[in-house]
């Protein structure tokens, strides 16, 4: 009986390498590098209404304007455009210190205007961070404004 | 005279094969792992006081993106069904934390709108996402 004989089949591997290479420098280009992110952690007391914050002793109201002004108080703080805020900086730590004398909380509470932007809120966050302050809440979120 | 055999020097051709095909199932899936954050296409702000995160996994998402439209993870969503969700989250996974992903440019009002959100569904530590300076 005559045995059949079958052409053998290669594995080409050129074509598949270049095939590889081709879609690994696809990949490469097409990659955008993920920049990783951070934390910024607040406790939350919940949302409270302007009028019964303003009671507490220990507690200071900063207002953020549409404009990005850093109102404290009623004392306008650092230019709009300040990234930085030094002067609300300085303050936040003269309040802490002081607080942290006569033992007790020191506590912010962020009057945000509807068109004021999200950064603006973190960097205000951020000088309380950075100052030590850790008790901050978001006023009129509730509907409560003045 | 008597000619000197060098030794061939031959390509390798297996390990790299192998470690193209590495590379190529990296990217193909960081790729894919990535895309979600992609779509929704938002800049969070910076800051220089922002911290490593400790733990990833005990925190439920909630995307803003710059015109205050708010997406549980990626899927978008109102106002009252992401209350309801965070509710339900919080109420089956305690303590579990808030990460706001905010873009920089979202307006002030919405951000009191999810920080109210926040206290109505029972959040007791909301993070912030930002990019550290």
């Amino acid at each position: 009986m005559k045995r059949t004989e079958h052409p053998q089949i290669d594995l080409q591997i050129a074509p598949m390498i270049d095939v590889c290479f081709l879609l690994l420098f696809f990949y490469i280009i097409t990659s955008k590098p993920v920049k990783p992110e951070a934390d910024m952690s607040m406790t939350l007391p919940g949302t409270v209404a302007q009028e019964e914050s303003l009671d507490i002793p220990d507690e200071q109201r900063i207002t953020i304007q549409d404009s990005g002004q850093i109102v404290l108080n009623d004392l306008a703080l650092d230019r709009p455009d300040d990234k930085h805020l030094p002067s609300l900086l300085a303050t936040l730590k003269r309040f802490k210190e002081s607080s942290d004398a006569n033992k007790s909380q020191a506590l912010i509470t962020l009057d945000v205007s509807d068109n004021a932007v999200h950064q603006r809120v973190v960097d205000v966050l951020n000088a309380c961070a950075e100052a030590g302050i850790q008790g901050v809440t978001f006023a009129g979120a509730t509907g409560d404004e003045e | 005279m008597r000619r000197v055999h060098q030794d061939e020097v031959g390509l390798q051709i297996a390990p790299m094969i192998d470690v193209t095909l590495l590379l190529l199932f990296f990217f193909m899936l960081a790729g894919k792992i990535t895309k979600g954050d992609k779509l929704l296409d938002i800049h969070v702000p910076l800051a220089a006081t922002g911290k490593a995160p400790v733990d990833e996994g005990a925190r439920d998402v909630v995307n803003i993106d710059e015109k205050g439209r708010l997406f549980s993870g990626s899927l978008p969503v109102t106002k009252k069904e992401l209350t309801e969700h965070l509710k339900q989250r919080f109420k089956d996974y305690p303590p579990l934390k808030l990460y706001i992903r905010a873009d920089a440019a979202t307006p002030g009002s919405k951000i009191k709108e999810i920080m109210a959100v926040a206290a109505e569904s029972g959040a007791i530590e909301v993070v912030f996402g930002v990019i550290q300076k």
